[in-house]
C-alpha cells in the first residue's frame, strides 16, 4: 500500500513540470506582457529597462529553468504586479479558498449522499421526483445568478446575512451554499443511479430474503457498494472547489485564489499564475490520491490490487 | 465516520477563527470609521511602482507632495512658496520651492529638503513613472527647507506635475535603505496603513503626525474594501455594509436615487474616450476619411446605449474641462457631411475592411453603435474584444486599424503627453496626423504666461481638430454613491477626493 502511495506521490513531479511548462508557454506567447500593464505610457527604453529588471528579456527556456530551480528551493518568485513574494500573496488567499471549499464540501457530501440514497430507495415517489427536479435545477442554475438571488433574498430583503466580504461566519453562509449547490446536485444524481443499480443485485435480494431489516440492508450492504462512483465524482468536486471559485468569489467579494488567478492572468503576472497552478496541481493530485485510497477501503478487491502492485 | 466529521468540523472552526477578525468598535454612539467599496485592489501602495488609478486613492491618503489636486485646482501642500529663476542663458528653467517646516512623516521623522531631493531623484529611476518625472534634469537642496528643480527647457506646469503621486515625498533614509514602501508605506499624508488583508480590504488609520492640524482627519479609520462586482457594491451600500461606493454601475443609479439613505453624486468627468484610427498606415492616413467617420458617429446614441445616458458627447480633441478648449474646426454628427467627406476621400467605402478593438463591455457596446452608424455611410467594420494587456500590446505594436481607448488627467500637459506625445512605442505615434505634436506640446509647456498659454492651447486644439487624428466619443460622468450622513464630500473630474475633509453628521 505504501509503495502505491509513494509511486503516486512521485508521479506529481512530471505532472507539475508538464503543467507549469504548458502554462508558462501560454503566458509567454499570449499577447501583451506585465511591462505594458505596469508602464503603458513609458518609452521604448524605459520599457526595456523594466523588462530587464523583471528578467523578461532572457530566453524563455532560461526563464522557465530559473523558475523551476527557484521553485525547488521554495521560492515562487515575485509578483510583477505588486512586487510582493508570490508565496505571500498565495498565503493570504489560500486559507479563504480552503475554508470555503471545506465548508461547501461538507454541505455537499452531508446532503447529497442521503438525498441520492433516499431518492433511490423511494424511486418514483414524490420525494424522488422533487429531489431530482431540485438536482436538475441545481446543475442548471448559474452560480452567478444563484449568488445574486441569495444576496437579494437574505441580504437585501430579509437583512439576515452580510452581502459581501469575509469578516465572520455569517459571511461564509451564502458563498458556501452557492458553491455547494451544483456539486450537491451532481453527487445526489450519481448516488441515486448507483444505488438503484446496487439494490437490484442478487445479494441484496438474498439479504432481504434472509429477513434482515430493509434499512440495515441499505446501510450495511448497498450503501458501501454504491459509493465508488460517488467517491470519484466527489473527489473531482472537492478538487474543483479547492482550486478556487472565480464566480462565487467575485459575487460575494470572497478574497480567495480564484479571483487572484483571473486578475493575475489579465496582468500577465506569470509568477502568480504559475504559483496558482502549482497549488492546483498539488491539490488535485492529493485529492486523487485520497480518492484512490478510499476506493481500497470501500472495495476490498481494489485494496488487494494495490497490495499486489 | 462520526468522529472524523467531528474532528473536521473542529478543524474548520479553528481555521476560521483565525480568518474572522471582528471589526473594531468605535466609541459608543460616535461613528469614526468609513468603509469604501472599490472594484480593484491597488497593485502597489508605493508611489512609484505603478501608475494605475486604483493606486491613487490610497496614495492620496498615505503620502503628500509639494502640491495637491483639489476640486478647485492645484493647491500648495508641502510647499509654502515658490518662484522661477532664470538660468545662465536667461531662460526660466529653475524652480525654487520653499518647504513647509515642522512636517513629520508617519514614522515620526522630520521632512526636509533632503527628502524632496531624494524622492524626486528616486522617482526618475523607476521606469513605471519615468514619463511623469522626465521633465526635470536635476534637483538640489539649497538649505533644509528650500529646493531647486532644474528643467532642460522652460516648463510652465511644474506645480501640476509635482501634484502627481509619483512626486509625493518619501523619507530619504528609507529610500537609501531600499525600504519596502509597498507593504510598509511611510508618508506625510493624513492617514497611515494599518492592515492589508490581500484580496479583501486595506485598513488605514489617521496619522497623528499629520502636519495640517486644522485638517486632521475627523474619520479615524478608513477601510478600503475590494468588491469587484458592480451590483454587489451597490447592494453593500444599500444594506449599510459599506458607506461609499466609487464607480457605481450606471444600471444601479435609478434604484439608489430612490433610497433616501443614500446620496448619488453624478459629476462631469475628465475620462476622455475616443475611437483611435491608425494615421500612420492604410486608408486612415487620409484626413477626409477620418472626418467622414467622425461625422457618421452618433455620440448621443452611444451614450444612451453604452453609458445609460451618464456621459457627455465630445467632438473637440481635448477634454472640455481644459483651459483653452475650443470647438473650432471640430466635426459633429452629420451624415450628409460624412458622405461629402467620403466623396472627397474618393475611395469605395464598401472596400474598407477593419476591426474596432475594445477591451471592456462598455466599449464593446459603444463599438456596436459605431458599427451600425458606419453602415449608414456604407462602411462595414467588425468588433474584436480582447483583454487590456492584449490591447496595450496591439496599439504599441501599431498592428491595428482602430480601437477604443480612454485617458484621464486634470492636468492638460499630462493629458497631451499621454494621448499625443510620440514616445516611439506608445500608441500616440499612430495619432500624429502629420502634425508636430511633440513640438506643440513643448511650446505649451514652455509658455509661462497664463493668458498666452490659454491662447496657445486654443490654437493647438484648433489645429488638431482640423486634422481629426481620432474620433472623440464621450466623457463619462463620475458616478459615486455614499451614505447620506456623510458630509464634506467633494469629487473632482477624475473621481478623486480628499478624505481628510469627510466627516459624519452627528
Amino acid at each position: 500500500m505504501w509503495r502505491f502511495v509513494l509511486k503516486r506521490v512521485l508521479t506529481i513531479i512530471p505532472i507539475m513540470l508538464g503543467t507549469t511548462f504548458i502554462v508558462f508557454s501560454i503566458m509567454s506567447f499570449a499577447p501583451g506582457d506585465a511591462v505594458g500593464m505596469l508602464a503603458a505610457d513609458a518609452s521604448q527604453e524605459e520599457k526595456a529597462a523594466l523588462r530587464q529588471e523583471l528578467g523578461l528579456d532572457d530566453p524563455l527556456l532560461i526563464q522557465y529553468a530559473r523558475y523551476i530551480k527557484n521553485l525547488l528551493l521554495g521560492d515562487m518568485g515575485i509578483s510583477y504586479k505588486s512586487g510582493a513574494p508570490v508565496t505571500e500573496e498565495l498565503a493570504a488567499r489560500i486559507p479563504y479558498t480552503a475554508l470555503l471549499a471545506v465548508v461547501a464540501s461538507i454541505i455537499t457530501i452531508i446532503l447529497a449522499i442521503p438525498l441520492g440514497v433516499i431518492a433511490a430507495i423511494r424511486q418514483n415517489t414524490f420525494f424522488d421526483t422533487s429531489s431530482m427536479v431540485f438536482c436538475l435545477l441545481g446543475i442548471s442554475i448559474p452560480p452567478f445568478w444563484l449568488g445574486l438571488l441569495l444576496i437579494l433574498s437574505f441580504g437585501v430583503k430579509l437583512k439576515m446575512l452580510p452581502v459581501s466580504g469575509s469578516g465572520s461566519w455569517a459571511h461564509l453562509i451564502m458563498p458556501a451554499i452557492t458553491q455547494s449547490v451544483a456539486g450537491l446536485a451532481t453527487i445526489a444524481r450519481v448516488t441515486r443511479s448507483s444505488m438503484l443499480e446496487v439494490i437490484r443485485q442478487d445479494y441484496i435480494r438474498t439479504a432481504r430474503a434472509k429477513g434482515i431489516a430493509y434499512n440495515q440492508v441499505i446501510r450495511r450492504h448497498a450503501l458501501k457498494n454504491s459509493l465508488l462512483p460517488t467517491i470519484t465524482v466527489a473527489g473531482l468536486q472537492v478538487g474543483a472547489l479547492l482550486s478556487g471559485a472565480v464566480v462565487t468569489e467575485t459575487v460575494f467579494s470572497w478574497p480567495g485564489i480564484g479571483r487572484f488567478l483571473v486578475s493575475s492572468i489579465s496582468w500577465r503576472d506569470t509568477p502568480c499564475v504559475l504559483g496558482c497552478v502549482v497549488i492546483f496541481v498539488l491539490t488535485f493530485s492529493i485529492i486523487n490520491l485520497i480518492v484512490d485510497i478510499l476506493y481500497g477501503f470501500v472495495d476490498p478487491r481494489i485494496k488487494a490490487i494495490y497490495k499486489k502492485a | 465516520m462520526k468522529k472524523l466529521m467531528g474532528v473536521l468540523c473542529l478543524l474548520v472552526a479553528f481555521a476560521a477563527s483565525g480568518l474572522f477578525v471582528p471589526a473594531p468598535a468605535s466609541a459608543a454612539g460616535v461613528k469614526d470609521t468609513i468603509i469604501f467599496a472599490y472594484e480593484t485592489e491597488p497593485a502597489n501602495l508605493s508611489t512609484v511602482e505603478n501608475n494605475a488609478i486604483a493606486a491613487y486613492y490610497p496614495c492620496f491618503m498615505i503620502y503628500s507632495g509639494l502640491f495637491k489636486n483639489t476640486t478647485d485646482g492645484i493647491e500648495k501642500d508641502l510647499c509654502t512658496d515658490y518662484h522661477i529663476e532664470k538660468n545662465a542663458q536667461g531662460l526660466e528653467t529653475i524652480w525654487v520651492f520653499k518647504i513647509r517646516e515642522g512636517v513629520k512623516f508617519s514614522d515620526g521623522s522630520d521632512l526636509t529638503a533632503k527628502d524632496v531631493v531624494a524622492t524626486l531623484k528616486y522617482a526618475q529611476t523607476r521606469p513605471t513613472v519615468k514619463s511623469l518625472t522626465n521633465w526635470y534634469t536635476d534637483v538640489e537642496a539649497v538649505d533644509d527647507y528650500t529646493v531647486k528643480i532644474m528643467t532642460a527647457k522652460v516648463f510652465s506646469t511644474a506645480p501640476e506635475a509635482l501634484s502627481n503621486k509619483a512626486c509625493y515625498i518619501l523619507p530619504s533614509e528609507l529610500i537609501a535603505s531600499g525600504h519596502d514602501f509597498n507593504n510598509k508605506p511611510v508618508g506625510s499624508g493624513p492617514f497611515k496603513l494599518s492592515k492589508w488583508a490581500k484580496g479583501d480590504s486595506i485598513t488605514f488609520v489617521s496619522n497623528e503626525n499629520y502636519y495640517h492640524k486644522d485638517k486632521m482627519p475627523k474619520i479615524k479609520e478608513v477601510v478600503w474594501k475590494i468588491i469587484a462586482e458592480g451590483t454587489s457594491r451597490s447592494i453593500a451600500l444599500e444594506t449599510g455594509e459599506v458607506d461609499f461606493v466609487i464607480n457605481v454601475d450606471a444600471l444601479d443609479i435609478p434604484r439608489l436615487q430612490e433610497n433616501e439613505d443614500v446620496v448619488v453624486s453624478v459629476t462631469d468627468g475628465s475620462m476622455f474616450t475616443y475611437l483611435a484610427l491608425n494615421n500612420a498606415k492604410g486608408p486612415f492616413k487620409d484626413e477626409n476619411l477620418r472626418k467622414a467617420i467622425s461625422c457618421a458617429v452618433n455620440r448621443e446614441s452611444i451614450i444612451a446605449v453604452a453609458l445609460e445616458n451618464f456621459g457627455a458627447p465630445i467632438y473637440s480633441s481635448i477634454p472640455i474641462i481644459m483651459d483653452g478648449w475650443t470647438m473650432e474646426n471640430a466635426t459633429t454628427f452629420d451624415l450628409d457631411k460624412a458622405r461629402e467627406y467620403l466623396k472627397t476621400w474618393g475611395g469605395d467605402p464598401s472596400s474598407l475592411k477593419f476591426a474596432i478593438i475594445v477591451s471592456t463591455d462598455v466599449r464593446r457596446r459603444a463599438a456596436e453603435v459605431i458599427q451600425s452608424n458606419l453602415l449608414e455611410i456604407g462602411i462595414n467594420c467588425t468588433i474584436e474584444q480582447v483583454d487590456s494587456a492584449t490591447l496595450t500590446q496591439v496599439y504599441n505594436s501599431g498592428d491595428f486599424m482602430s480601437y477604443i481607448s480612454a485617458y484621464t488627467s486634470n492636468d492638460l500637459l499630462t493629458w497631451l503627453n499621454g494621448v499625443f506625445r510620440n514616445t516611439g512605442t506608445s500608441s500616440s505615434q499612430f495619432r500624429q496626423a502629420g502634425l508636430d505634436m511633440n513640438g506643440m506640446i513643448d511650446s505649451i509647456a514652455q509658455t509661462t504666461d497664463p493668458t498666452a498659454r490659454k491662447a496657445l492651447v486654443t490654437e493647438v486644439n484648433k489645429t488638431i481638430n482640423a486634422q481629426q487624428p481620432f474620433v472623440p466619443i464621450y466623457q463619462s460622468k463620475v458616478l459615486i454613491a455614499y451614505n447620506a450622513n456623510l458630509e464634506g464630500v467633494e469629487i473632482d473630474p477624475m473621481g478623486m477626493f480628499r478624505l481628510e475633509n469627510f466627516y459624519w453628521r452627528k
